[in-house]
């Protein structure tokens, strides 16, 4: 379980708490829009192919200082943005793999204080939904429906907020949608809409109060149950659920939290039995707390150290359940992100038939599991044994080819001892024949290593590499490159993420 | 035809192919791994020592044997492993002496090399290791390895 530390992302920046949307089409690819320090709507992506690419302006589009972008991926290869425009007009454009980005367009005359947000769910591919609390203080839905387009601007059943007041929307599934909201009376209110009943009333969700504006999160862990979340009027963080069966809980304080009023509590659901919540507390730390089914909520901590101005909103979005990237204006006004990936295990047994001469036999342990850390996987040292095999150490490898190996080798790998079958065994001899740094080759079901003695600080890390999946490379930056990793130019050696999939989706890691 | 540096950067990578890389360099780059032999870095020297055993020109012996003599043992293991790449004769010398090596590492690979050398002076000297060896590892595969040789 590990966070990394914060980055800028390509050297973007924006006012002191603007929000930074997140979206991932697809696993490998997120897509981030902001308003930045000159007003304009600004976009950059993450493939996990190409790293981050540079930010550039979204057709034209402005918006005032801290305005928060929707955005919404109907499919794929489709995207649409809503943004309330400098001059108070509701616009939208999209993107669409083939053709690219659209201009702005004005949905149905819509209008609504500066910096307002656009709320939009995409209930099904061909459908959107829109909300937000209008110039006159009432709250309004449109829609679009690929065979009939933008529909008109209708209050959603006399509902009102102050100016400005964000409209949560969430559909559990496709024929229902929830609307929660913080009232002109400071109470929390929810309505929904049915596609057999159509709106129903407003009504104060179990006593709950807010300051005027404070945006409600909610999360579906799945479609009959909703959690809800927000900075009640003393500060304190509450939540509240419903569930199908018992309707709604009373709020309840989530682990003593508490954060400046109106803070945004933003809130993902990995997986059905688990949730994480991000929120600026009220000393200006960045912080997360979790609730699993299994375990209840966790103790708040702060998230890499990070800070943020108060009331700053976090992004959250889980590309995997076992991985969460987070987005955030930091206190110096530029874009910051970090993410955090389950680590999982891999178990090595050291068996030394001689110690390594060039190399301390720990200096080379060390810097395996360094660099395996720095991509989720924690190298666990099983077990260490001295092996008294004299004519097996200086090893007959052959060839040194995967899934071809020599009687000598068969011979070794057969002392596993306690290791399981899909643990790596790694021999420390002196010397192998033909002489080599260390050989990667082994019989099905034993996967092994061997390690001379005049092996590199990363010879291990890079045959262990090798039992994991992966081939050689020509970047003498990278820890698999062919060319010696005594000659790796920039130490600490690197990972790409390509690599980094083949070896967590290695048996041997789990 | 590559420098001396562009030899020893070749042999420092963690996996070698050495018949490729015999093909690929041949035996002009013999001079240069004579020079590698001689400074004698664990590191290299071995690897250099058992190319020019794979290269096995003319000058290929008095490489191997040169390393023979180095004052590291992973260098005379692997001049016994190119000891076995050589011409018979040559081979049967080096292997030879490494019979005699104080390290029981260096006379068990010298031991496995003199099994593929077709010269019965060695078979008679791992029958005498067989039954002398200070070492009891040694003995044992000797004794193992002259049942081999006899065949
Ligand atoms: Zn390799």
């Amino acid at each position: 379980m590990s966070w990394h530390s914060w980055f800028n992302v390509s050297g973007g920046a924006a006012a002191l708490r603007s929000p930074i949307t997140a979206i991932a089409r697809n696993p490998n690819h997120l897509d981030l829009f902001v308003t930045g320090t000159d007003g304009r709507i600004y976009s950059t992506w993450w493939d996990a192919a190409s790293g981050w690419a540079n930010w550039f302006n979204v057709s034209g589009g402005m918006a005032a200082l801290g305005s928060p972008i929707t955005a919404v991926a109907r499919n794929p290869n489709h995207l649409d943005l809503f943004v309330t425009g400098t001059d108070g007009r509701i616009y939208s454009t999209w993107w669409d793999a083939a053709s690219g980005w659209a201009n702005w367009f004005n949905v149905s005359g819509g209008m609504a204080a500066l910096g307002s947000k656009i709320t939009a769910v995409a209930r099904n591919p061909d459908h959107l939904d829109l909300f937000v609390t209008g110039t006159d203080g009432r709250i309004y839905s449109t829609w679009w429906d690929a065979s009939s387009g933008w529909a008109n601007w209708f209050n959603v059943s006399g509902g009102m907020a102050a100016l400005g007041s964000p409209i949560e929307a969430i559909a559990r599934n496709p024929n229902h949608l929830d609307l929660f909201v913080t009232g002109t009376d400071g109470r929390i209110y929810s309505t929904w809409w049915d596609a057999s009943g159509g709106w129903a009333n407003w009504f104060n969700v179990s006593g709950g109060m807010a300051a005027l504006k404070s945006p409600i999160t909610a999360v579906a862990r799945n479609p009959n149950h909703l959690d809800l979340f927000v900075t009640g009027t003393d500060g304190r963080i509450y939540s509240t659920w419903w569930d199908a069966s018992g309707g709604w809980a009373n709020w309840f304080n989530v682990s003593g939290g508490a954060a400046a009023l109106g803070s945004e509590i933003t809130a993902v659901a990995r997986n059905p039995n688990h949730l994480d919540l991000f929120v600026t507390g009220t000393d200006g730390r960045i912080y997360s707390t979790w609730w699993d089914a299994s375990g209840g909520w966790a103790n708040w901590f702060n998230v890499s150290g990070g800070r943020a101005a108060l009331k700053s909103p976090i992004t959250p979005i889980a590309r995997f359940p076992d991985h969460l990237d987070l987005f955030v204006t930091g206190t110096d006004g530029r874009i910051y992100s970090t993410w955090w990936h389950q680590s999982e295990q891999l178990r090595v047994h050291v068996k030394v038939l001689s110690e390594p001469t060039t190399v301390a036999r720990a200096t080379m342990m060390q810097s395996m599991r360094d660099v395996y850390a720095s991509v989720g996987i924690d190298v666990v040292i099983a077990s260490e044994e001295t092996l008294n095999l004299p004519t097996l150490n200086d090893l007959d490898v052959g060839t040194c080819v995967v899934g071809s190996t020599t009687a000598e080798q068969n011979d070794l790998f057969g002392h596993r001892n306690s290791a399981g079958g899909n643990d790596i065994c790694v021999y420390f001899v002196r010397s192998t024949v033909p002489p080599l740094n260390g050989c990667a080759a082994h019989p099905a079901g034993r996967p092994s290593a061997v390690i001379t003695s005049v092996a590199s600080p990363w010879t291990m890390a890079h045959e262990c590499g090798h039992v994991l999946g992966l081939p050689h490379v020509d970047d003498p930056n990278r820890l698999m490159m062919g060319g010696g990793t005594w000659n790796i130019t920039n130490p600490p050696p690197d990972l790409i993420q390509s690599e980094i999939n083949t070896m967590l989706e290695s048996p041997l890691t789990v | 035809m590559p420098t001396l540096d562009e030899v020893r950067k070749e042999l420092d990578k963690d996996e070698l192919d050495y018949p490729e890389l015999a093909l690929a360099l041949g035996p002009a780059v013999l001079p240069h791994l004579k020079t590698l032999v001689a400074e004698d870095e664990p590191r290299i020297a071995p690897k250099a020592a058992y190319l020019a055993g794979i290269i096995s020109a003319d000058a290929s012996h008095e490489i191997v044997a040169q390393a023979a003599q180095s004052r590291h043992d992973v260098v005379r293991v692997a001049a016994a492993a190119a000891a076995a790449k050589l011409p018979t004769q040559q081979a049967a010398k080096v292997a030879g002496q490494l019979l005699g090596d104080a390290d029981p590492g260096v006379r068990i690979r010298a031991m496995k090399a003199a099994a593929t050398i077709d010269e019965p002076s060695l078979a008679a000297k791992v029958k005498t290791m067989s039954e002398q060896d200070h070492d009891p590892h040694v003995r044992g595969l000797a004794a193992s390895t002259y049942q081999r040789m006899r065949q």
